[in-house]
């Protein structure tokens, strides 16, 4: 945990260092040279785009190439799957396993690869034309792609939620009562996707319960950080571009810190993305070790 | 849609570059140029999803 926290902040913050010395430099500039100040801006903001776009860059490719590989895991497991379940017969139906489930999941992966990850960079390429030429602003296209992204995302994990009740899996403790404030404080206090995360979480908790019986807990705490660990990376980013905004408000252009506020929303929405696909391969990780304990046990 | 990016990418940073080398009072008549060159090729990229073109 503590490396990856160190490894985010190394990447990420030596790049807003520059940010804010050279917001500070053109602000020094402007005052100087007053008449130069349209040429200073236009320079400040390439300078801001080719130092902050690298880190989204990068969060982009890897949400983009973590889902790849769990679609290749996907494609050759699920045969395997479906066949050794129903060879075992009734060992499975404890598990209340669902085909469909994995049909989904795999919907999720290729939707994600395919619309929602192509769609969000377009987002971020809208708001940052809005905000370097407003005279041809694209601000309301760039926020209905976002808003289409979320209600896409948070509809699919409701879908999730829906058929992993509806077989009548153990409930597990994080919708329980004692939870329930942790729940509130998390939806509210997370911008945009704080409520879509929570219940998100608790989809895959209720799933995993079921399955702790078989594998046990600790192995199911290593699955859900290996794949949550993408997911907080992203998150942590996105808040580490809102903090930056923050800083500079005061002395920088109105267009820079709102730059730097859009490519963070644009972050917290990949962050939903790449929840789905982290069910996709929390799902998948936890069939896979079941069925070679199943494999293991009989023998 | 990656044309309709790209398309729009290379109207807005040849227009901004544009304002930026033309004096300040030529400013006003080139803007309506801009809007219209964007409005041109949004249009023109969404009669092309029905299969009809503009040119």
């Amino acid at each position: 945990m503590i490396p990856m926290i160190e490894s985010v902040l190394g990447t990420v913050l030596s790049s807003f260092i520059i940010v804010i010395i050279s917001t500070f430099m053109a602000l020094v500039l402007d005052f100087l040279f007053p008449s130069f100040s349209k040429w200073t801006r236009t320079f400040l903001f390439f300078i801001v785009l080719t130092v902050v776009l690298f880190p989204a860059y990068e969060h982009l490719q890897m949400i983009r190439s973590i889902t790849q590989t769990v679609a290749t895991m996907f494609i050759s497991i699920y045969p395997l799957l479906t066949a050794s379940i129903l060879a075992s017969g009734g060992s499975f139906s404890m598990l209340n396993f669902q085909p469909a489930m994995l049909l989904f999941a795999n919907g999720a992966v290729i939707l994600s690869d395919k619309i929602l990850i192509p769609l969000l960079s377009a987002a971020m390429l809208f708001d940052i034309i809005s905000r370097f030429h407003p005279a041809v602003p694209f601000s309301r296209m760039a926020d209905l792609l976002r808003g289409t992204l979320i209600g896409l995302v948070s509809a699919l994990v409701a879908a999730y939620s829906i058929f992993i009740t509806a077989g009548g899996t153990i409930s597990w403790a994080l919708t329980g009562v004692t939870s329930e404030p942790i729940k509130k404080l998390i939806s509210q206090n997370i911008p945009l996707v704080g409520s879509f995360m929570t219940d998100s979480l608790g989809a895959i908790g209720r799933y995993s319960s079921g399955a702790s019986v078989f594998i046990g807990a600790w192995l199911i705490v290593t699955i859900w950080s290996v794949a949550l660990l993408p997911t907080l990376k992203t998150l942590l980013t996105g808040f580490l571009y809102r903090w930056t905004a923050a800083l500079i408000e005061p002395f920088a252009d109105e267009d820079v810190t709102g730059i730097l506020d859009d490519i963070g929303k644009t972050l917290f929405v990949l962050c939903a993305v790449s929840f789905l696909v982290a069910f996709a391969f929390i799902y998948t990780a936890l069939f896979t070790v079941i069925l070679v304990k199943l494999i293991t046990a009989v023998k | 849609m990656q044309e309709f990016l790209t398309g729009v990418l290379f109207i807005t940073v040849l227009s901004s570059i544009s304002l930026l080398l033309l004096p300040q009072e030529k400013e006003d008549e080139f803007l309506p140029l801009v809007k219209m060159a964007m409005g041109i090729w949004i249009i023109h990229s969404i009669t092309r999803i029905f299969g009809h073109s503009l040119f």
